[in-house]
């Protein structure tokens, strides 16, 4: 069963995400809240992929993903933020980003997004 | 609140009122002081709501800081509305640490607490009852009639003063 | 703090398309209609309208967001504290009476609508109108209407006597909850943008 670290700063979003994806047969590796955790967990928990909020305290999320990338260069990192600019599309595509979800989402999307991300292995 | 009197006269940020019993004056605080002036001979009262504690221009309105707002109030309730300068005595309230929108906490209210202290004791003006300071909001309520002020703040029993 | 008529007119459009836009992402997130029942956009003197807001004793569980980018605007979103009951459920999709007291979910769940309109607010103005704007994380902050409201504007009200205020009202689909933003543009910088896209007072 594929592991997957859930970052966001709020914690019902941790909540829904995280049942979403264990409706859907993905284990929970772990959450974090910003991220400078985010890196901490993923050295720690070794997650298959990891959902990334962008709009943070301490350390937002491109950074994170900047961090994480830099630490494992085949991560697979989903950015899922409210934001819906090409700019910052683009800055998560740059620095690594696999997908680009946008709040709020539908269930269906979330999945998809994370199933495709194993089905291109 | 329970039984709020319908004289209640509202003063907002930066804005001062006089008036004389039976009327209460009521205001909201947060990083702001309220100071409360009372003159228990005439029974008169003026609610003064300031957010700052100099004045940093000089078309900047009077009322929004304490050594501008406190001289003016004091001269409005002796000279209009006939308070005795000599049985003025004040009650200061609120001065909250703030959230600001980068997570920081404001700090103003320190600041605006200090210099409403110094300027009511330049003036010669006892503070007979403060409650300052915390995070959350005051709500005050001043009768002119007793003097009294009700205190609220967000969270916590009314405590009068 | 002056503003002309034309570009009080034009932030209104501005502001009107970006509150739409929110407005939809906070049906969408919560599953539920939010109407816009009230919004107007307009200068008013500060003493007037903090005067009106401490009126009110109504205890409030609130958010604020600040933005960072070529624009300068804070928001507020405020609601009754049970109605943050009323949300929770909603967010969380459950039955309605869950929710019974305060706690870390329904923190978190306010936090994440301010997000939420705070960041689509954002959006709707950099696709229509080519700011470079992006919301900064949300402050959670429950009290008195009047106080928080003061907490927003302070930044202007220690600069000047007045402000240009956007004041929305939503009603929740469904349930009796109203719900109320604020959003307080710095002038300075949307004059600047408005004269960008090409319109000149």
């Amino acid at each position: 069963m594929k592991k997957i670290l859930v970052v966001d700063d709020a914690k019902v979003v941790r909540m829904v995400i995280s049942k979403v994806l264990t409706k859907n047969g993905f284990a929970i590796a772990g959450e974090a809240e910003n991220g400078r955790e985010a890196l901490e967990k993923y050295k720690q928990l070794k997650p298959d992929a990891v959902t990334m909020d962008i709009t943070m305290p301490e350390v937002d999320g491109i950074q994170g993903l900047k961090d994480i990338i830099a630490y494992d260069k085949n991560a697979k990192v989903i950015m899922i933020s409210a934001i819906d600019q090409r700019d910052s599309l683009a800055e998560a595509i740059r620095n690594g980003a696999s997908g680009y979800i946008v709040k709020p989402f539908e269930d269906d999307s979330m999945t998809i997004a994370i199933n495709k991300l194993f089905n291109q292995e | 609140m329970a039984n709020l009197p319908q004289n209640i006269i509202t003063v907002g940020v930066g804005e001062l009122k006089i008036t004389r019993s039976p009327g209460v004056l009521k205001t909201l605080l947060g990083s702001c002081i309220g100071i409360v002036l009372h003159d228990p001979l005439n029974k008169i009262g003026g609610l003064l709501h300031i957010m700052l504690p100099k004045r940093n221009s000089e078309d900047a309105k009077i009322t929004k800081y304490a050594d501008t707002g406190l001289p003016y109030i004091v001269s409005q309730m002796v000279s209009n509305a006939g308070a005795s300068r000599s049985a003025l005595y004040a009650k200061i309230f609120g001065g909250a640490k703030m959230f600001e929108t980068n997570g920081k906490m404001m700090n103003i209210g320190e600041a605006n607490e200090f210099e409403v202290r110094r300027i009511l004791k330049e003036a010669g003006i006892r503070i007979t009852a403060s409650k300052t300071g915390g995070t959350k909001g005051y709500n005050i309520i001043f009768d002119t009639e007793t003097g009294k002020v009700t205190c609220r703040i967000f969270g916590e029993p009314e405590e009068v003063y | 703090m002056n503003i002309s008529a034309e570009h009080l007119k034009i932030l209104d459009v501005m502001s009107r398309l970006s509150i739409d836009r929110a407005s939809r992402a906070l049906s969408k997130t919560l599953k539920t209609g939010a109407k816009i029942s009230f919004s107007k956009c307009y200068v008013a003197e500060i003493g007037a309208v903090t005067e009106k807001m401490n009126e009110s004793t109504d205890e409030m569980a609130g958010v604020m967001v600040g933005f960072k980018g070529n624009v300068g605007c804070k928001l507020l979103f405020m609601i009754p504290m049970h109605g943050v009951f009323i949300l929770t459920d909603l967010y969380l999709r459950q039955p309605s009476g869950t929710t019974k007291t305060y706690d870390e979910c329904s923190e978190s769940v306010m936090q994440e609508l301010g997000n939420v309109l705070a960041a689509h607010i954002c959006n709707s103005l950099v696709s229509n109108f080519d700011a470079t704007l992006t919301p900064l994380p949300p402050v959670v902050h429950n009290d008195y209407a009047g106080v928080m409201f003061s907490n927003l504007i302070m930044e202007q009200a220690m600069m000047d006597d007045k402000l240009v205020l956007i004041d929305t009202k939503f009603e929740i689909c469904k349930t009796e909850l109203a719900c109320y933003l604020f959003l307080v543009p710095d002038v300075a910088s949307f004059d600047k943008l408005i004269d960008a896209i090409g319109v000149y007072s």
